[in-house]
């Protein structure tokens, strides 16, 4: 208690002398806390390269091939980096078309994504076009709320998985969108959906359980609707405990992050960063003495 | 110390002493949503490149490919359009070839057709970039008032192409349609070819989800556009097609 307050009086002494003090009082106050980095995208569809120099707005902007420039400089930068994505990574050039998703996973294998989800247009080549390629992903593919026991993917994929940077404990689990109406029938078979609210209510329950100091969402349900269709606003303000909500699916390139506070007063961060690599998301995420998150800070990055 | 990152040490300061005075187990968050100031231009990772060639020479190689000449540029401009009578006319005809079914009506919406076709030599890329989604092949049966629903849906909305039928509307309400020539007839079936998409209800086409299906095939449009430029090809046939009529809006 005693250090709280005197870190309290440094900074409100700090701001009212010079920035100079300000800038030691926070620094003073970073060498005490641990950080982790988020690096997230969502949407890749197959952008291998970055889009054609057609005359196009996303002209030579984003693709896997830039991407994997700016992951590297993030790594460099940062020690504690965790690399995520939203799903729908297939589907969207050639290269998906001629190599049915190889090529994706073997790039963000590379790239040392750490996990990613199903989004709808993994389904596209059917319960089989997944299965052949899961071999080239070297990273977690997650999925909470699709249930394969009665197909060729059943015990493909694990419902949650908690990574360890620096003593942190991260959860991370993910919810997929409904299938039906949205892939044809004859790709998702048997798959039962599980409702998305329930199954995160569950996830938190038991990353809570396992001492999870940062939980994450990997959704694919998408932003915002305006129907009862449920989305990531939703979620958040249904469900408390997920500190972070890394979307996908409606292709929303948000300017800064969504806050959502619920009505038992815990706070959501959603954020999701439109498709084809064109930008990569980045939330910084501070820890006091005891793991506690202090504070988190965000800057999405632009792939140009 | 410029005054951008001068305002921002202030902002992130006094974020952390409201975290402080507070003392809230409440997350402080700061955001810095400015795309323009990342850094420089990123390049591409060469060891990725280097990587991604192999598989870009092959998928260049076959997306050069040239199955058929085009006659003229099929584009999309207008709402009766050269590429949109180009498609639906090659789904019915494909329709009626490879399922022996008498098709009335073959639509698709403009949205789904992503690239337009040059004049002259079409490559494998140019089908692939027309049609790069994996939309099936379907054909619906449709009754004389589902036939009216769609010629007014299509009336009011015009982002559709058609073959088979002809419609004439006035500020948005259907005034004259006629399918093969021929009024409407009460009682009689029709055949509707379309895609997966649209027949599940896409492009808020609701009206025509749960109608009977009469053919749920797995040939994507892709490869039907494909195999059917391939045949006019062999045949010694160019594409073509002509406005002509088939959808006049005042």
């Amino acid at each position: 208690m005693q250090r709280r307050s005197f870190l309290k009086n440094s900074i409100l002494t700090g701001l009212g002398l010079s920035i100079g003090d300000s800038v030691m009082a926070l620094s003073s106050l970073k060498a005490s806390s641990k950080s982790i980095t988020i690096i997230h995208t969502n949407d890749i569809h197959s952008r291998i390269e970055p889009f054609p120099n057609d005359g196009g707005r996303n002209a030579n902007q984003g693709g896997m091939t830039k991407l994997a420039s700016l992951v590297n400089k993030v790594r460099s930068d940062s020690d504690n980096v965790l690399l995520l994505d939203s799903g729908d990574f297939f589907q969207g050039t050639p290269y998906f078309n001629l190599y049915r998703g190889e090529l994706e996973l073997k790039l963000m294998s590379q790239m040392g994504y750490d996990a990613s989800t199903l989004g709808n247009h993994e389904f596209d080549n059917g319960l089989e076009g997944i299965l052949q390629q899961l071999e080239h992903a070297k990273f977690e593919i997650l999925s909470s709320n699709y249930d394969f026991s009665d197909t060729i993917l059943k015990e493909a994929f694990r419902p949650f998985k908690i990574f360890k940077k620096s003593g942190i404990k991260i959860g991370v689990f993910a919810l997929g969108i409904s299938l039906e109406g949205l892939v044809g029938s004859k790709n998702y078979g048997k798959t039962k959906y599980l409702d998305p609210v329930e199954v995160a209510k569950e996830m938190i329950e038991e990353l809570k359980r396992n001492r999870c100091d940062l939980i994450i969402c990997l959704s694919h349900l998408g932003y915002s609707y305006r129907s009862e269709k449920i989305d990531d606003l939703k979620l958040a303000s249904q469900v408390s405990g997920i500190d972070l909500i890394l979307g996908g699916h409606t292709h929303t390139f948000l300017d800064e992050p969504t806050l959502v506070k619920n009505a038992e007063g815990h706070t959501t961060i959603v954020n999701q960063v439109g498709t084809g690599a064109l930008r990569l998301g980045k939330l910084d995420f501070e820890f006091s003495n005891s793991d506690k998150i202090t504070f988190a800070s965000s800057r999405n990055l632009t792939i140009y | 110390m410029n005054n951008t990152s001068l305002t921002k040490q202030l902002f992130f300061a006094s974020m952390i002493s409201l975290l402080f005075l507070n003392c809230s187990p409440q997350l402080g968050f700061q955001f810095q949503g400015n795309y323009k100031a990342a850094d420089e231009t990123i390049e591409q990772e060469e060891s990725f490149v280097q990587f991604v060639s192999p598989y870009k020479e092959t998928m260049e190689e076959k997306m050069g490919t040239v199955i058929g000449v085009s006659e003229k540029a099929l584009t999309k401009e207008g709402r009766e359009n050269l590429l949109g009578n180009f498609v639906t006319d090659i789904q019915k005809e494909y329709v009626e070839k490879k399922f022996g079914l008498a098709v009335d009506i073959s639509i698709i919406n403009n949205g789904g057709m992503r690239n337009e076709l040059p004049l002259g030599k079409i490559t494998l890329g140019n089908i692939y970039e027309l049609s790069p989604f994996d939309n099936y092949l379907v054909v619906l049966e449709l009754q004389s008032n589902d036939v009216i629903k769609l010629a007014e849906f299509m009336t009011e909305r015009k982002n559709m192409s058609v073959s088979g039928m002809r419609i004439y509307g006035e500020d948005n309400q259907l005034k004259e349609f006629s399918v093969n020539g021929k009024s409407v007839e009460q009682g009689k079936t029709y055949l509707l070819a379309i895609n997966d998409y649209l027949a599940n209800g896409g492009d808020n086409m609701d009206f025509l989800m749960g109608l009977h299906i009469k053919e749920n095939s797995n040939i994507l449009l892709r490869d039907m556009l494909i195999e059917m430029i391939q045949e006019k090809t062999s045949e010694g046939k160019n594409l073509n097609a002509e406005i002509e009529g088939r959808q006049i809006y005042r």
